[in-house]
């Protein structure tokens, strides 16, 4: 008989509903926890709307204040880490949509997301490793890049519902790999430069 | 090497592995900046106190900005509409300093919040309070200004002592 399997960490959505459970339960101090454990995960959503670094800071620090006053009209703990990303990538999608209005025809181009194109500055602090694998990241769809950028913040029993807060259509990742995953796993694997 | 199926299985190690890389890689490019976590923390903590926010001003003695958000400091400075607050750090050690301060109301109260919790006290006629051991490293100040539980406090920004 194979010993038992110790109980997989809990999930960050898991994590997340524990914290906010117990802040709304009366313990103040654990928003704090709650916000140290989702604030990786809301940059990176905003960052993936295409939100400049100041932009994405205030979606973020407005989520927050969102959330507590709020915090009522979230029924299951568990909905959460949804609730925050979902908050985010709207507001981050809404601010970056009105400036692009306010621009000139001529800058729209600028909105392209900041990391896309090959910035010569932040890929020579990548290893060869991670070289060889942004190069195939800045081959997918933008959708796509989005999609794993965020997911990657999180563990795999949350994948569905994140997929669902970035208004992906079901199955786009979790149970199954999904499209942009799959195609990501196939460009990696053929490319001797990865080596598994 | 075997091609992989068109259609997408489920979620395997592998795909784990490249998810990992994944966030190495946008942690690396793009991280969430530094002092975000603190920021959002501070402004909650605003928010649920409708607190009033001081103001550090810069005082004559020493005090050189670090960051954005933490100055190291001896003697410092906050001012609001309804009290100032004058604070002076003595380090004791590595981990401890005595922090002595004045506030302009008597029977204020006043609150440090340190990384390691927090501490309160109530100032005498004069004015005065003291901290004797507080943490060292980042700590903010709630002033109640008339000891009364009930108003608006008055948060200071962080200094680093």
């Amino acid at each position: 008989m194979s010993a038992p399997t110790p109980a997989a960490p809990a999930s960050l959505a898991t994590r997340a509903a524990e914290a906010f459970a117990a802040y709304r339960s009366g313990d103040a101090e654990r928003i704090g926890e709650l916000v140290d454990l989702m604030t990786p995960i809301l940059w990176h959503t905003a960052r993936a709307q295409r939100a400049d670094a100041a932009t994405a800071e205030d979606v973020v620090q407005t989520a927050w204040l969102k959330l507590v006053d709020s915090a009522e009209n979230i029924h299951d703990p568990q909905a959460v880490m949804q609730w925050l990303i979902t908050t985010v990538r709207r507001e981050a999608w809404r601010l970056v949509r009105r400036s692009a209005r306010d621009r000139p025809e001529d800058e729209l181009g600028e909105l392209a997301d900041p990391l896309a194109a090959e910035d010569p500055e932040a890929v020579s602090i990548l290893s060869e490793r991670q070289r060889v694998l942004w190069c195939h990241v800045t081959e997918l769809p933008e959708r796509c890049r989005e999609l794993l950028r965020v997911i990657a913040f999180a563990d795999r029993p949350d994948y569905a519902a994140i997929a669902d807060a970035l208004n992906m259509p079901v199955g786009s990742i979790g149970p199954t790999r999904g499209r942009c995953l799959q195609k990501l796993r196939t460009a990696l694997l053929a490319d001797a430069g990865w080596g598994g | 090497m075997s091609q992989m199926p068109l259609d997408p299985g489920p979620l395997d190690d592998a795909d784990d592995a490249v998810l990992r890389d994944l966030r190495h890689l946008w942690g690396r490019l793009d991280p969430a900046p530094a002092g975000l976590a603190d920021r959002a923390k501070f402004a909650l903590t605003m928010h649920s106190l409708e607190a009033e926010l001081a103001e550090l001003t810069r005082d004559e003695l020493v005090l050189t900005r670090l960051d954005d958000d933490v100055a190291r400091a001896e003697s410092v400075t906050f001012t609001s509409s309804r009290v100032s607050i004058l604070v002076t750090v003595s380090v004791l050690s590595a981990t401890t300093a005595r922090v002595e301060g004045w506030v302009t109301t008597r029977g204020a109260t006043v609150r440090a919040q340190t990384t390691e919790g927090e501490l309160s006290e109530t100032t005498d006629d004069n004015g005065r309070f003291c901290f004797e051991s507080v943490a060292r490293g980042s700590v903010r100040f709630v002033v109640w200004p008339q000891g009364d539980a009930a108003e608006r406090p008055v948060v200071t920004p962080s200094i680093d002592v």
